[in-house]
């Protein structure tokens, strides 16, 4: 078994997105563990759970809304990238003077800093890049 | 588990925010002892020349030990602390590289 984690920087209107997507899935099939999912750049749009709209850039953001949150995926979203995006969790939302529905972050993904993505770097074997 | 890292940079310094995520991320993985090196293409090159700050975005990544690399014939004067290589060197860069990443 080998452990695998993703660099997802495609926004969800790149093919990069759904390629992601589904590279995730088979290592979750596999015999192979996903150790993390690194949301970073525009990938970060796909953590937005307000930003489907219905074209085929959203099925890349539903498509991951939806494994992230019914497969307990290690998501984890950077918390610059995500918040230049107006992508934010309760806790930010909160730190700006909102309320708790004005939070943007999907369920099952986490706002983390880089050292989460140097983390999947040395401690996976393999980290593969989309996008 | 991945002890270097050869990020091959196509993002130019300006407004779009790009730059500052890729040295952003270059950065903390050097802060965290990971070999970084960073690989210009020609576009991020030809802007990086074309500004009087080259010299302090080049230093945010070469102080801190990051490695900085371009093909010679794509590099232009004046930019100093990137190592102009030839195809042959930069092709062993890629292989003795863990993990790359394009940005």
């Amino acid at each position: 078994m080998i452990k695998v984690s993703l660099l997802v920087t495609a926004g969800p209107q790149r093919p990069g997105a759904l390629t992601a997507l589904r590279t995730a899935q088979a290592v979750a099939r596999s015999s192979h563990q996903l150790y993390r999912v690194f949301f970073y750049g525009d990938g970060v749009h796909l953590a937005n759970r307000l930003a489907c709209r219905e074209d085929v850039a959203c099925d890349a953001q539903r498509g991951w809304q939806t494994l992230v949150a019914e497969h307990g995926w290690p998501a984890s979203v950077c918390a610059g990238a995500a918040l230049k995006r107006g992508v934010c969790d309760t806790t930010e939302a909160r730190r700006a003077g909102l309320d708790d529905a004005n939070a943007t972050l999907a369920d099952g993904f986490t706002l983390v800093g880089l050292g989460d993505w140097v983390d999947a770097l040395t401690q996976s074997d393999r980290v593969v890049h989309f996008g | 588990m991945a002890d270097s890292v050869l990020y091959l940079v196509r993002r130019a310094p300006g407004r779009g925010g790009g730059w500052r995520e890729t040295v952003d991320m270059a950065l903390t993985g050097a802060a965290f002892g990971v070999a970084t090196l960073v690989w210009f293409e020609a576009s991020p090159l030809n802007v990086l020349a074309s500004r009087s700050d080259h010299a302090d975005l080049l230093a945010e990544l070469t102080g801190f030990g990051i490695r900085c690399v371009a093909r010679r014939e794509d590099l232009p004067d004046g930019l100093a602390g990137i190592e102009g290589l030839d195809p042959t060197a930069l092709h062993q860069l890629r292989h003795s590289a863990a993990q790359m990443v394009i940005l």
